[in-house]
This record gives C-alpha cells, structure tokens and sequence, in this order.
C-alpha cells in the first residue's frame, strides 16, 4: 500500500495556482525527499495531505484514507512537522509533548523524547524563550509522539545548525528502520541526498523529477563547476573554452562564468580563458552533487517554462 | 473526542497570562467596591432611625444594569483571539498537526475560555461577598448564588459569540471587528432596534397591543444581555411579568406608564414563550449557536 497517493491535484489560490496536476506517489517503508526552490509548492502539497487546504482538483490520499474526510484518523497515525509554525509561549517543552500525548492518546515518558531531541535541559522552560532550532526540536519531539507510522516533516533541518541537521538525518534514519514512513520537504538537496531512498523535484507546482538518489548520481556523473569571476567577457574565449574535451556546459551571467567540467580539465579551462584575452579575477570550485542537478533542474525549467514565479506568493501559505 | 486535550492546553496556557489574572482583579474590584459604596450609602441616610436591613438583592439591583455591559467586555477580550490569535502565530499549525478535527478546535476553545470566564466571576463574585461580610449589607444566599449563576451564563454566552467569530475569521483583527460589532449591537443599538420595529409594525399593520407588546417583549429578550437582566429581576422579584416588562418603556414616569400599559396588555401574565425558562434557553442558546456558525464556517477554509 503506498503511503501518500496523489492524483491530479491542483490547488488554486484565487488565480494563483501552487500546485499544478500533480501525480505522486510515496511507498510505505520507504524515505521521500520532496525537494524544490522556495515557492514551487511544497508546503501546499503537505498542506493538502494534512487537510490545512483542500485541493481545487484532484484527489489526496494518505495511509489508505482520504485526505479530507478521515483527517482526523490519518493524524493519529502520522507525525507531522510543519511549517511556518509557532510554539506555545506560555508553555514549556514538556507540558508540549504532554498535550502531544493527551491529543494523540497514548501514554509514554515526555522526558524520553525530549532527550531524543536534545532538549532535556530545556523541558521545563517556557517555549516563548526558545530559539528556531529549539522549536524545531520541540515540534519533531511532538511529531515523535506515538511511534507514528507516517512522518511528514516540512524543511526539519530550517533553522537547525549543521549539528541539529545531523541529528535530525539520524532521527530520520532510526524513525524509517523502526518501520515509519517518512515524507520530507527540503529547499536544499544537500541534507537530504544522505538520507532518502528517492526524491524528486517539485517546479512550478509540477513534478519535473523523480527517481532513486543513485540513479539521480549516475545522471550527473563526475562533473564539478567551475565559477570565475573575470573583468570582461570574450566570446572567441568562451567558445575556445566550448571546445575543449571535458566541458559539458559553459554559462555567463554578467561578469560570472560557470563551466561544467572534468575535475582535471580545470587547468586547461584557465588556461584557455587566459589564452583569450579574459583576466580571471576570481575562482571558485563547487564539488560535484546532486545540489547542481537540483539548480539544474529547477533553473532549466524555469527557462523552459518562462513563466513568472507567481507560486512563490501563494506556496507558502 | 480530543476536544478535553484542546480545552486543558487552553486553559493551562491561559492561567499563565497575565490577561485573566488582570482581568480577575478588575472585575473583582468592580463587583467588591459596588457593596462598599451601597454600604457607605445606606449608612449615610438610614443612620438616624435603622429601620429594617438591607440584603444582597438590593446589591444585585444596583449591579446588573452594569454587569450587562462589563461581563461581555471581559468575555470578548478574553474569547475573540481564542482561535484566529492561534492562526495568526502559527500555533494552530502545530495543534492542528495532532489529531484533532476543526470542531474539536472549536468545542475545545469555548470549553477552555468558558472555564476561564466563568472562574473569573465566580472568583469576583466570593471577593465581593467576602467585602460585605464588615457592611450592614446581609447575603441573601440563594439569590445570590443565582445571580452570580446567570451571570457566569452571560459571560459564556458573549465567550460563545467570541470563540465563533474567531473561527469564522482569518485574522484577529477581523474577528475584533466582528464581536465589537456583536458587543455594540446588544449593549447600545437592540432597544432603539426593538422599538423601531414594533413602531414599523404599529404604524402600517392592524396589530393590536396585545399581538405587538409580546412581540416587542420577545425581540427584547432575544439580545443575550437583556435575557440575563430579565432573568435576574425574576430572580430577585419572583414576578417574571414584572421582570420582563422592565425591559421596556424607557425612564421616569413615563418609563413607568408604560410599563403598566404593557403589564395591563399581557393580561396580567407572561405566555410560555417569555416564561422564565424559556427566556433562560433563549440566553443559552447563545453559548452554543455563534460558535456552531463559527466552526461551520471555519471547517470550510484553507487555513
């Protein structure tokens, strides 16, 4: 039984659509990394399986139920970390996990999730003084709540320091070994590559990519970027540059060059440049990953699509 | 039903704020200095030749024209961000991340500000005994329990109107405009409302006194804040057709002819629509229809 099954949803808000057809669907067992730029929809679409929005086309389902007439009933089931939320002020973390408890009817030791996500020291504290990385600590502690058997967790790692990121992956991890499913969005690929069976990439409020990490890895090969900055832009260089064996791809945006590349045809992309008249005045090097997929993908079907980024207005509502 | 999870997290949040404990204490003082000063009073003019004491009905006389007006203060400050308050931060998110269905929101928060409101009066409502035990003032028990009863009634009524407009509503500020408006209409306007109907209705039909003054009568009791002043006059008097023509007429002596006139009218009794216990199920239906609205309209909405 696949554990999120959407069907042709489109969500429309007034003449703003976030999320356009989409098709998606989630195994149970397995870890989803649901990835797009700020606005592509994604928090829409996780609105949608929680019954904050409802689709104006389309149907939701999750665990086996309807979106939105067993709301109530996938809850109980799943744990849920939003986004754009608050904590209680007034309320301190362990009197949150206790209404966890209460709402989601079951008995357990809050302290023991506290610990789990590193707030034991902050239990009896009011939330109203904890930073972002603490709320969103306290939030997933909640979400822990039950053993749940769905997850569905909006950008975790928001707010959190590398450190936080770390141990929110190996929550992620554990949570999916005990048997959970777990659905997560993220604007940045690399906290998510580590840790999910597949992602795929959300643009426009459209799926413009899905598969496997490994096959996504395969996809980009061994490439790195090579960005440059230089003084003046020489077209003769840059189709010099164009030429050479081991370049895929050569981008300018004004006084910015990025070069896709073998990592040992780096030398003889300077050099060319260098040959042709253009000064490089900077350089830096991006390690090869997904992350430039990810740009890749999202960019070019902005291009492709030309279309204004209107969802970024509505997405994240 | 998760509703009690919602209602205790409410109240447990709103014992923390400084809101209610403020708000105690100003109703507290309010309830407890009206005592004093009928105490200070009475002694003044009854000192020479005490004739016979004074009860705690007098007291409530004096107190519930005014508590019409500041019991639906204190519940709408307290209930009209119950919900929208949680949407604008961003809490309701998180609570509605747990299992719980938009009517438990709903229930729950008029539970949870209900408790609160009905707390804050009954605590006034000790302090002000407590500030007539050293006055000549004697507590007439029964009665007083029953005013304060009704009272609490009337607040959770205006927390019902609060804790509806705040689910219908997306944002507080809209939710403030929506139970000011309620609060104006029932202090200020529904009389002059009342009365221009019944002149409509007098002028162009061929209604007698005796369709048109229970009519009038009826349209009255309709507004939460004068079925509470009606029902308390009962209360104290034991002649409902006296408390519920006092409703009417306006001040003075014609305030007074007229209500003769309309007592005269009625034939000298109240029909069962304007009984005691009919004007007592009129006032709760107010503690449950705005938020049941409310919630209709909120289970609708993208959040």
């Amino acid at each position: 039984m696949a554990a999120i099954e959407v069907r042709g949803a489109t969500k429309r808000f007034g003449d703003v659509t976030a999320v356009s057809g989409l098709d998606l669907t989630v195994e149970s067992g397995e870890v989803y990394g649901f990835l797009g730029p700020n606005g592509a929809g994604k928090s829409t679409t996780i609105d949608m399986l929680l019954d904050f929005v409802r689709p104006t086309v389309g149907t939701v389902d999750v665990l086996g139920r309807d979106a939105r007439e067993d709301s109530v009933a996938i809850r109980e089931r799943t744990g849920v970390l939003p986004e754009a939320f608050d904590v209680y002020d007034r309320l301190t973390g362990r009197q949150h996990v206790d209404f966890a408890m209460a709402s989601k009817e079951v008995d357990g030791d809050p302290d023991a999730i506290l610990q789990r996500v590193g707030l034991s020291d902050a239990a009896d504290r009011r939330a109203g003084g904890y930073s972002k990385g603490m709320s969103q600590r306290l939030a997933l502690a909640m979400a822990l709540v039950g053993e749940p058997e769905l997850l569905i967790l909006d950008e975790p790692s928001a707010g959190l320091d590398p450190n936080g990121a770390r141990e929110m992956r190996e929550i992620v991890r554990a949570e999916n070994e005990r048997g959970a499913t777990v659905f997560f969005s993220s604007h940045i690929l690399g906290q998510v590559e580590a840790v999910c069976d597949r992602v795929g990439i959300l643009r426009e409020g459209r799926l413009v990519a899905e598969d496997s990490v490994e096959g996504l890895r395969e996809a980009v090969g061994t490439e790195s970027t090579l960005r440059l900055t230089v003084e003046a832009v020489e077209e003769e260089a840059l189709e010099s540059v164009r030429a050479l064996d081991g370049v895929s791809r050569v981008d300018v945006d004004g006084t910015t060059v990025s070069v896709s590349c073998d990592d040992d045809a780096k030398t003889r992309v300077l050099s060319a440049l260098e040959d042709g008249g253009m000064a490089v005045v900077d350089f830096e090097t991006e390690e090869a990953g997904l992350e430039e997929l990810f740009v890749a993908y999202t960019e070019e079907a902005a291009e492709t699509v030309g279309e204004t980024r209107t969802e970024e207005e509505a997405g994240s509502t | 039903m998760s509703w009690q999870a919602v209602a205790e997290k409410d109240i447990r949040d709103a014992i923390r704020s400084y809101w209610l404990w403020g708000l105690t204490v100003v109703l507290s003082v309010f309830l407890a200095v009206g005592p004093i000063l009928i105490a200070a009073d009475f002694i003044q003019i009854s000192q020479p030749q005490n004739g016979g004491g004074v009860t705690s009905d007098l007291y409530a006389q004096v107190m519930v024209g005014i508590l019409t007006f500041f019991v639906p203060a204190v519940a709408i400050v307290l209930a009209y961000d119950s919900i929208t308050g949680e949407r604008d931060s961003g809490t309701l998110k998180l609570l509605l991340s747990l299992p719980h269905s938009r009517l438990d929101v709903v229930v729950g928060k008029a539970l949870g500000r209900g408790a609160v409101v009905a707390v804050a009066i009954l605590i006034a409502f000790v302090v002000a005994a407590v500030a007539m035990v050293p006055t000549p003032i004697e507590l007439a028990l029964g009665n007083y329990l029953g005013f304060a009863l009704l009272t609490v009634v009337l607040g959770l009524s205006f927390v019902g109107i609060g804790v509806g407009f705040s689910a219908a509503a997306d944002t507080s500020r809209r939710a403030m405009v929506g139970t000011v408006t309620m609060f104006v209409l029932f202090t200020l306007i529904w009389s002059r409302f009342a009365n221009g109907v019944i002149r409509l209705l007098s002028n162009n039909t061929d209604m007698g006194g005796e369709t048109l003054v229970p009519l009038h009568l009826f349209i009255s009791v309709l507004n939460p804040t004068e079925a509470y002043r009606t029902l308390v006059l009962s209360l104290l008097s034991g002649e409902p057709l006296f408390a519920r023509v006092s409703l009417v007429g306006g001040g003075g002596l014609q305030g007074q002819l007229n209500r003769q006139a309309y007592a005269q009218a009625m034939g000298g009794s109240v029909p069962a629509y304007l009984s005691d216990p009919a004007v007592a199920i009129i006032l709760a239906l107010w503690v449950v229809a705005i938020p049941l609205a409310g919630y209709w309209v909120f289970e609708e909405t993208d959040l």
